[in-house]
């Protein structure tokens, strides 16, 4: 189809150009050319920088005159550009008054807040120029078709699933991964068959925004390595996905490998959850680098105090001003965006109670950047996750703002069920509420019972081994005196006075074996850290955000040495994904057709709970569907007594953590101290 | 980048230095010429390609694509460079053209 509108109709310095379409915001390709638009609701003038690749300096800077302004949008094509051999900038003029909050500064050259791809860092690590300085970060143009060959988001049930916590470098950085290209995109889908062995089918990658793993690097205490932004919750690009992740980021084709990834995920039956940062930018306090918005439109993007400082309700220096109309608007572009051109299934919203502040940094009721992502039509099957806290004292797990959409990371069900765990008494209840889905803090009548998210660890913190073999955090390596971290960790580092060597380090396998057992048998959606499957450790550093190096990559060695905890947690999904009454129903059956409660709580005795001691009895039940979980965290063994089952069931023992646990056939199995045992009911075949 | 087309049901197309938006046009220009033609297989010589660009890469995936209305076309990717290879194998193509050692 021939367009009227498809031609130049200007000229500056020899480039062919015409007012361009305010939306899409971004650079697109359009027929002949590039269409560029941004907007600012403060600056008085807007240029656009071309740049050939790697060059330091623009081949040209063209003013958006005033026939290139629509409202507060300037936009332009640009006709004839080699999209893939250029890099664009934007520069921005206006008011520098740091008390009205405004920072334009004509001499610097920023980031498109909608640029779909960036290039600075290619190469994971590699960001070096000739002089020694680090490569500017800058925009690129994305050519962005993709053959999909059929797929779609898997809209998996979300009580069906069962959610591995990734980070896609450090899943395969380490020599011992096998993969071809270590640390990328591609080198996940290597291991996609691992994946499915182990039975999950979510994934939840750690950022992979384009962020910059120089922000803030120095070497170790020790002199011996590089201390990088290696989680990178630290956003450079909202919506690009990040370059040194992809084996092909070098070549700028990110976007493909990643969506290559993501396709072939879900082809085998795993979705893609993301794992989102919203609430602050890479621009840090008022002594950080201007990178994007700061030079864009400062009091728009950004909480102020009235007398222009940063707020920091992040803890990391600035605080992005979620409920601006305009700030929101781009946030719902940036998941509209992933959701439909990456096909992710859903989103974790780090520190998510930001959003829900307004522009002066107060709570409000009902947050309508929230609310927006509960109904929007194109995130209509996205599963939203709240991690239900910030760095400004907000704590809303239970009472994050849901409009029957959010769940939550369950902070509160990782805590209890740790001290549950290490023996702590008066920890029944809480974990008998937590293994039910935690109805005493998210009533299902509102909540549903998906609401919580189960987790007993994640990035942040010790990964489960450590959990058991530490008592303190260990994290001088970070270079932070050990300061870093969190010091609440309700761990025990399983030494028993006598024990030998073998005898602790076997309690602490068998305290995995706990800890996994609890995990992946509550109601709610179970999420489990990459490697704890097989034993991984961090030595006891709790606060990896910085060790891109074998502290934080998973060492595929353990894989072996540890093989019978795999096997653990491979039968232990297995059982989830075949055991309805484990999963959470979507809605509240009351009891089953055999009379049972779908949820009991029982102790040693059953039907006798003591919810004040260290021995726990849960059964699950369904129709004709029986698991029973016993867990004695005390020091000493014990018969746990199971609960009469229908005529013409029996119970049978399913899995223990312990090869010591007897099941006596008597309707009472021996629980050995410290362990747990799942037994599941089987229909007697006989007539 | 050098095009040698051999007459019926196959085409051989020989590459040479930098498939990337530069030149991906050129190519795509050659690969339109044998639409409707009735071909069905394509041989891409690429002992000298020395580099490929996603432009290049969307031009190739063109001609299994949509030269022939029937069925895909059967390409043929012969000698390439460890550093092709790899961006195939990383965007998750290399199945789907042959390649020829």
């Amino acid at each position: 189809m021939l367009r009227v509108d498809s031609y130049p109709t200007h000229e500056y310095e020899g480039m062919k150009l015409r007012p361009g379409h305010v939306l899409p915001f971004g650079a697109t390709i359009v027929e002949g050319g590039v269409n560029f638009s941004i907007s600012s609701s403060n600056a008085t003038s807007c240029s656009l920088a071309l740049f050939r690749r790697h060059e330091p300096e623009p081949y040209v800077v063209i003013p958006f005159n005033d026939g290139f302004r629509i409202g507060d949008v300037f936009a332009m094509i640009v006709y004839d550009l080699d999209y893939e051999d250029t890099e664009y900038g934007y520069i921005f003029d206006g008011p520098n008054d740091f008390t009205a909050g405004h920072w334009f500064d004509p001499t610097k050259i920023l980031i498109d807040p909608y640029t779909k791809i960036i290039s600075g860092r290619g190469v994971w690590g590699e960001g070096s120029q000739e002089d020694g300085e680090l490569r500017p970060l800058r925009s690129r143009i994305l050519q962005n078709d993709f053959d999909w060959q059929g797929d779609a988001p898997l809209e998996t049930p979300f009580e069906d699933l069962v959610i591995y916590e990734m980070h896609v470098r450090g899943q395969t950085a380490h020599p011992s991964s096998g993969v071809k290209y270590p640390g990328t995109f591609a080198a996940v889908r290597e291991k996609i068959p691992y994946l499915k062995d182990l039975g999950i089918n979510a994934v939840e990658l750690l950022p992979i925004y384009e962020f910059d793993e120089f922000e803030n690097w120095r070497y170790s205490p020790d002199g011996s390595t590089k201390l990088m932004n290696y989680w990178g919750y630290s956003t450079v690009g909202f919506f690009a996905p990040k370059a040194g992740f992809a084996a092909t980021g070098h070549l700028g084709m990110q976007a493909d490998e990643f969506k290559t990834l993501v396709r072939d995920l879900h082809g085998n039956g795993l979705e893609v959850l993301l794992d989102v940062v919203f609430n602050h930018t890479a621009e840090g306090n008022e002594n950080g680098p201007y990178i994007s918005f700061r030079g864009i439109d400062n009091k728009t993007y950004y909480m102020l105090t009235p007398d222009g400082w940063y707020y920091n309700f992040s803890g990391t220096g600035n605080t992005l001003n979620c409920n601006n109309p305009v700030v929101r608007n781009m946030i719902l572009d940036c998941l509209r965006y992933w959701a439909s051109e990456y096909h992710i299934d859903g989103f974790r919203f780090d520190l998510a109670s930001i959003l829900g502040r307004d522009q002066t940094g107060a709570p409000m009721d009902s947050p309508p950047l929230l609310e927006n992502l509960a109904f929007d039509p194109v995130l209509g099957k996205c599963k939203l996750i709240a991690e239900a806290w910030d760095a400004g004292g907000m704590y809303q797990v239970g009472t994050f703002p849901s409009w029957g959409r959010w769940c939550e990371w369950n902070g509160k069900y990782r805590d209890d069920v740790r001290r549950f765990l290490r023996g702590d008494p008066g920890m029944t209840w809480v974990t008998a509420q937590g293994m039910q889905g935690s109805p005493h803090i998210y009533d299902p009548r509102y909540r549903g019972n998906c609401a919580s998210v189960n987790f007993i660890t994640a990035h942040d913190g010790f990964t489960m081994m450590d959990l058991f073999t530490y008592n303190e955090k260990q994290n001088l390596a970070n270079g932070e005196d050990n300061r870093d971290g969190s010091n609440d960790n309700y761990s025990w580092d399983c030494r028993v006075p006598g024990a030998t060597e073998e005898e602790t380090n076997a309690l602490r396998r068998k305290m995995v074996k706990n800890a996994l057992t609890i995990l992946l048998t509550s109601l709610g959606v179970p999420m489990l850290l990459a490697g704890d499957e097989f034993g991984n450790s961090q030595r006891g550093n709790n606060n990896t955000y910085c060790q891109d190096n074998d502290i934080s990559w998973l060492n595929w060695e353990d894989l072996e040495r540890n093989r019978d905890i795999f096997e653990y947690a491979q039968k232990l999904i297995a059982l989830r994904k075949s055991r309805r009454c484990l999963r959470s129903p979507s809605s509240d059956h009351g009891d089953t057709k055999n009379g049972y409660p779908p949820v009991s709580y029982h102790g040693v005795e059953p039907w006798k709970a003591d919810m004040n001691g260290k021995m726990l009895g849960m059964m699950f039940c369904g129709d004709d569907d029986f698991v029973y979980v016993g867990m004695n965290m005390h020091w000493e063994g014990n018969d746990f007594g199971l609960p009469d089952l229908p005529g013409g069931f029996y119970w049978s023992m399913y899995v223990a953590s312990d090869e010591a646990v007897t099941d006596k056939g008597d309707g009472a199995v021996y629980v050995t101290p410290r362990s747990t045992m799942i037994m599941t009911a089987t229909k007697d075949p006989r007539p | 980048m050098e095009f040698v087309r051999s007459a019926g049901e196959k085409a051989v197309i020989t590459l040479k230095g930098k498939l990337d938006y530069a030149t991906a046009g050129n190519l795509m220009d050659e690969l339109r010429t044998l639409e409707g033609t009735g071909i069905k297989r394509i041989d891409f010589e690429c002992a000298d390609l020395e580099y490929i660009s996603s432009a290049g890469i969307r031009a190739m995936v063109y001609s299994k694509q949509k030269i022939s209305r029937n069925a895909p076309v059967d390409v043929y990717v012969h000698q390439a460079c460890k550093m092709v290879q790899d961006v195939f194998t990383a965007t998750g193509l290399k199945d789907y053209f042959t390649f020829v050692e």
